[in-house]
C-alpha cells in the first residue's frame, strides 16, 4: 500500500510521538526522526516505526516523526492511528 | 488493526492539545498546562491534586491569569491556565518553579504556544532528571530502570517533604478523600454519586474557602479551661461553615469535616497522644444530648439519638473516635499507599462506622445491610462496580465514613512527617 494523503496523529506532549504520513514520489519508507532521546535510543525507535509500517503493509511513504519520549506501544499505537486515518 | 488498549488515553491526549490550541486562538496567549508526573494507571489522586493546586495558587499569586479551567479524564487532574505574559519569559519563570520547589520535580508546567509546548531545551536548560536517580528522566522512562512501585515511592516522598504545615496535610487528606474513585454513591471527580446539588468542582470550591481557618486553630490559647476552648471552636466553626456555605451556595459539602478536623487539631495541641485531649474537649457535647427534647427532635442527629440511641459524630469524638480510628490507621499503614489500598481503607471505614447519613436513609436495618455490603467489597476490587450500583439503588452517600477518611489520611501523614 502506498500513501497517497497527509495524515497526521499524536501530540507533541510528554511521552507522546507527532506522526506524520506523506507521499513518497521516490516510492520508498523514509523516515525522519526528531526525539529528545535521539542519541541514546534514534535506531530502535526507527526500526520499531519502520516495522509498524511493513507489518501493516506500507511499502512508500515520508514519515516525519516527532518524539517527546514516547513509549513503545505508544510509538506503535499512534503510527497505526497514522495509517488509519489515510482511509 | 486492533484498538490498542489505551485508545481512549491517546484520543484525550490528541483532544487536549485541540483543545490548548483553540484557547491559544482565542485569547492569543500562552496556555499554561499543570499535570502531575505520576506513573501508574490511577491518574487521580490525592497526590496529584495537591502538587497541581498548589502550583495553581503559586502561578495564580505572582502572574495574571485571564482564564482558568479544570479538566478530570483519563489523562487525570488538568489545569489548564491562559496566562498574560510572553511565552518564553513565563516558560522560564515555570522552569524556574519546577527547579526551586520541593515538590517541582512532581509537576509537569507546560507553556503551550502556537501550535507546541516550548521545551526547556530551547531555552538552553537541561532535561529533566529523573525522581529516583540523577539520569535524565526520559531515558529512565524508556529503558524501565525502575520499577512502578520504586518511581511512586519516590514521588510520594518528595511530596510528603514538601508538606510544611499540619494545614498542608489537612489540604492533602481533604484532597485525597475528593479525588477518590469509585466512592460508592459519594461525589467523585468523575462522578456525582446520587447528589444532583454538588460536583467535583463545589467539593474543591469547598476546600479552598475552608481551608485557612485551620491555621486559628493554632492561635486558642490553651490557658483556658476545655469548655472555654470548645466554645471558641465552635465559633470557629460556624465561621468556617459560613464561609463553606457561601462557596458552594448553600450545599452542605464539608460540615462533618470541619467538625472532625476542628476538633482532632485541637486535641493535637493539647496532647499529642491525642485520644483523652479529644474525649476530655468533647464534653460540652453531653449537654446537647441533655438539652435535646425528645418530642421536638431539631435535627436528624436528635431524631437518630432519640429512635436509635446513636450519638453520631458527637458520640464517636466523645469515645476519642475508637476504636474505629486504631482499627483503620493501622489498616492505612499496613501497606504502602496505593489507589485500592485507599478504597480499602474507605470500605474498611464504611463496614464499621454508624454513619448517621445511612441511617437517615434507611434506618438501622439499613445501616447493618450497608455495612456488611462495604465489608464483602473490601479487597475485592471487582464487586466495587456492584457495590457502586447497590449504594445508588438505596440513594446511599456515606457522608460520614469519607469524612473519617480523610481524617485517617491527615493523622498518618502528620505522624509520618512529625508535624504532630
Amino acid at each position: 500500500m502506498n500513501i497517497t494523503q497527509t495524515t497526521q496523529a499524536g501530540t507533541l506532549e510528554s511521552n507522546d510521538i507527532l506522526v506524520t504520513l506523506k507521499p513518497n514520489p521516490e516510492g520508498t519508507i523514509e523516515i525522519h526522526l526528531q526525539s529528545v532521546v535521539l542519541k541514546q535510543f534514534g535506531k530502535q525507535i526507527k526500526a520499531i516505526i519502520l516495522s509498524t509500517l511493513q507489518n501493516h503493509g506500507i511499502t512508500s511513504c515520508l514519515c516525519e516523526c516527532e518524539d517527546k519520549g514516547a513509549l513503545d506501544h505508544v510509538i506503535i499505537a499512534r503510527v497505526e492511528s497514522a495509517i488509519q486515518r489515510q482511509l | 488493526m486492533n484498538p490498542h488498549p489505551n485508545h481512549t488515553f491517546l484520543q484525550a491526549k490528541e483532544d487536549l492539545v485541540k483543545h490548548k490550541q483553540a484557547l491559544f486562538t482565542q485569547y492569543e496567549k500562552p496556555v499554561l498546562s499543570l499535570q502531575a508526573n505520576m506513573v501508574g494507571e490511577h491518574k487521580l489522586s490525592g497526590w496529584s491534586a495537591w502538587v497541581i493546586i498548589t502550583f495553581e495558587k503559586l502561578i495564580q499569586s505572582s502572574m495574571k491569569v485571564v482564564y482558568k479551567e479544570r479538566i478530570f479524564n483519563e489523562l487525570g487532574f488538568i489545569s489548564l491556565l491562559v496566562i498574560d505574559d510572553d511565552p518564553s519569559h513565563l516558560k522560564q519563570a515555570c522552569i524556574q518553579l519546577e527547579e526551586t520547589k520541593t515538590s517541582g520535580r512532581c509537576i509537569d508546567l507546560d507553556v503551550y504556544a502556537k501550535g507546541r509546548n516550548l521545551s526547556r531545551y530551547d531555552l538552553g536548560f537541561d532535561e529533566r532528571k529523573c525522581l529516583v536517580c540523577d539520569e535524565m528522566a526520559r531515558v529512565c522512562i524508556r529503558t524501565q530502570k525502575h520499577t512502578q512501585k520504586e518511581v511512586i515511592h519516590a514521588y510520594q516522598q518528595c511530596l510528603i517533604t514538601s508538606f510544611q504545615s499540619k494545614v498542608d496535610i489537612v489540604h492533602f487528606a481533604l484532597l485525597s478523600e475528593c479525588m477518590l474513585t469509585p466512592k460508592f454513591g459519594l461525589v467523585t471527580p468523575r462522578s456525582s454519586g446520587i447528589h444532583q446539588d454538588m460536583n467535583i468542582h463545589t467539593f474543591l470550591k469547598s476546600i479552598d474557602a475552608i481551608l485557612p481557618y485551620f491555621n486559628e486553630v493554632e492561635f486558642i490559647s490553651l490557658d483556658q479551661n476545655t469548655h472555654e476552648i470548645f466554645s471558641q471552636l465552635r465559633l470557629l466553626g460556624q465561621r468556617m461553615e459560613n464561609a463553606m456555605f457561601e462557596a458552594t451556595q448553600g450545599v452542605n459539602t464539608h460540615k462533618g469535616a470541619i467538625f472532625l478536623f476542628l476538633m482532632v487539631l485541637m486535641a493535637q495541641r493539647m496532647s499529642p497522644s491525642f485520644t483523652s485531649s479529644l474525649i476530655e474537649l468533647a464534653q460540652p457535647l453531653l449537654e446537647d444530648f441533655k438539652q435535646m427534647d425528645p418530642h421536638h427532635p431539631q435535627s436528624e442527629g436528635e431524631r437518630q439519638f432519640h429512635q436509635y440511641q446513636s450519638q453520631g459524630v458527637r458520640g464517636w469524638v466523645l469515645k476519642g473516635g475508637e476504636p474505629l480510628l486504631s482499627n483503620t490507621l493501622s489498616f492505612y499503614a499496613s501497606q504502602p499507599d496505593s489507589h485500592d489500598h485507599q478504597v480499602n481503607t474507605l470500605l474498611n471505614i464504611m463496614s464499621q462506622c454508624e454513619d448517621s447519613t445511612i441511617i437517615k436513609k434507611r434506618g438501622w436495618e439499613g445501616l447493618l445491610d450497608f455495612q456488611a455490603h462495604a465489608q464483602a467489597a473490601m479487597n475485592h476490587p471487582e464487586s466495587w462496580f456492584d457495590f457502586e450500583q447497590y449504594c445508588l439503588d438505596h440513594h446511599f452517600s456515606a457522608g460520614g465514613s469519607a469524612d473519617i477518611f480523610a481524617l485517617v489520611l491527615y493523622l498518618h501523614y502528620s505522624k509520618e512527617r512529625n508535624l504532630l
